[in-house]
């Protein structure tokens, strides 16, 4: 086939769109790193907490007391912190850009188990956050493949979010507490609470719990708005209070119904005219239909007061 | 007019048992009684009634969504009850015609 010049023109046009779209696409999984926290930093001086900075710091905060101790805690958990992060979301990327790979098991279970993941941890993970998370075993971390692909990635990624700011909060906070209330024993726990909130496993198990949650919800709410169950008994009873209500409203003497309405704190005035109490009588016994204690009490006011046997 | 949700797992004795018991609460007779979508609960519309003004009790008749209720009205009509409303609802979770009579 001979090409006329015109279709040579758009096929170079073409060719030059498309290498420059595959550059782009390069770019997609996140912008070009800061020099200072690339992984390593070109320089190998800073944005990268080593195992040894972590050993010296540690050497340091043993020997140190008072505020020296406080700032060598603050300046490990701060460290160990961006570490954290860094890993996190780099993880939390993989995890959007890879979502199909979730449907191949061993995929699935190379992200899931983030503690022996070099996926998830990346290079840091095999440097103070090994050392962080050394004498952690027995997991179990045990992920139900189907569980995760009920739910988006947006949503699990919401969750560990969420698990990750709720820790953060709390560690923040006893940063400013000196090294006998918040030693750094009790730093490196809540380190290690940070680093698995931003796990598969924790996201979900938020998310299960969240979900649980909203069901119960639902389930009450649900509940509230149907009518309570009436045994047999419950209706014979509604059924003499009924008319005893009808005969007092029709007799023109409500001092009963007021004395009823009263026990059972419903509002109602001591001269209230028929409507009223007619009002007041349906109002409490709306109340009635859908709560089963409720009901209960109004029949034994009702049995105390004489307006039912 | 109120309406009032009654649970459709329940069996038609236990609903018949609930209807009554909110008829009589509520001194409102039911004119319409329907399965709600998406769920297995049935909404019923009352109409109030003076508490002074007598109540009859309600009896409920259910038959399979498609099939005859002539006969089941005819048993009723024989002792002296008459329809008060049809629709299709659930009972214990499954979708029928149910029928009150009073």
């Amino acid at each position: 086939m001979k090409l006329s010049s015109s279709d040579g023109t758009r096929l170079a046009f073409i060719l030059a769109a498309s290498a420059f779209l595959t550059s782009c696409a390069g770019r997609l999984e996140r912008p070009a790193m800061p020099a200072v926290i690339a992984v390593p930093s070109p320089d190998r001086q800073t944005g990268n907490y080593t195992l040894d900075n972590y050993k010296t710091d540690l050497s340091a905060y043993d020997r140190a007391v008072g505020p020296d101790a406080v700032r060598i805690r603050n300046k490990i958990v701060y460290n160990i912190t961006a570490e954290i992060d860094y890993a996190f979301y780099d993880y939390e990327t993989k995890l959007f850009l890879n979502e199909g790979k979730f449907h191949i098991a061993s995929d699935f279970m190379q992200l899931g188990l983030a503690a022996g993941s070099t996926v998830s941890l990346g290079a840091r993970g095999k440097t103070i956050l090994g050392a962080l998370l050394t004498g952690i075993t027995g997991l179990n971390l045990s992920i139900d493949k189907n569980v995760f692909r009920q739910q988006t990635v947006q949503a699990i990624s919401s969750s560990m979010e969420a698990n990750r700011d709720r820790i953060k909060t709390t560690i923040v906070k006893q940063l400013a507490n000196d090294t006998t209330a918040y030693p750094m024993a009790a730093a490196r726990a809540d380190l290690i609470r940070y680093f698995f909130a931003g796990t598969l496993s924790s996201g979900l198990q938020q998310l299960g719990q969240t979900a649980a949650a909203d069901a119960k919800t639902q389930s009450a709410a649900l509940s509230d708005a149907q009518v309570a169950t009436f045994s047999e008994s419950d209706v014979t009873t509604a059924t003499e209070l009924r008319q005893a209500v009808g005969k007092e409203l029709a007799g023109g003497d409500f001092s009963e119904l007021i004395a009823w309405l009263k026990a059972m704190k419903e509002p109602i005035a001591d001269n209230a005219a028929q409507a009223d109490v007619d009002k007041a009588c349906r109002a409490l016994l709306e109340r009635t239909v859908h709560d089963a204690t409720l009901r209960e009490q109004s029949f034994a006011e009702a049995r105390k007061i004489g307006l039912i046997k | 007019m109120a309406t009032e949700m009654f649970d459709g797992k329940e069996p038609l004795k236990e609903q018949e048992n609930d209807i009554n018991g909110v008829e009589q609460s509520l001194s409102a007779k039911t004119v319409k009684y329907e399965g709600q979508k998406g769920g297995t609960q049935n909404q019923a519309t009352l109409e109030d009634v003076p508490f002074s003004d007598p109540l009859k009790p309600l009896y409920l008749a259910a038959v399979d969504v498609g099939a005859s209720t002539a006969a089941t009205i005819s048993q009723f009509q024989t002792k002296g009850q008459t329809l008060a409303f049809q629709g299709t609802a659930y009972v214990a979770g499954a979708s029928k015609t149910v029928m009150g009579f009073r």
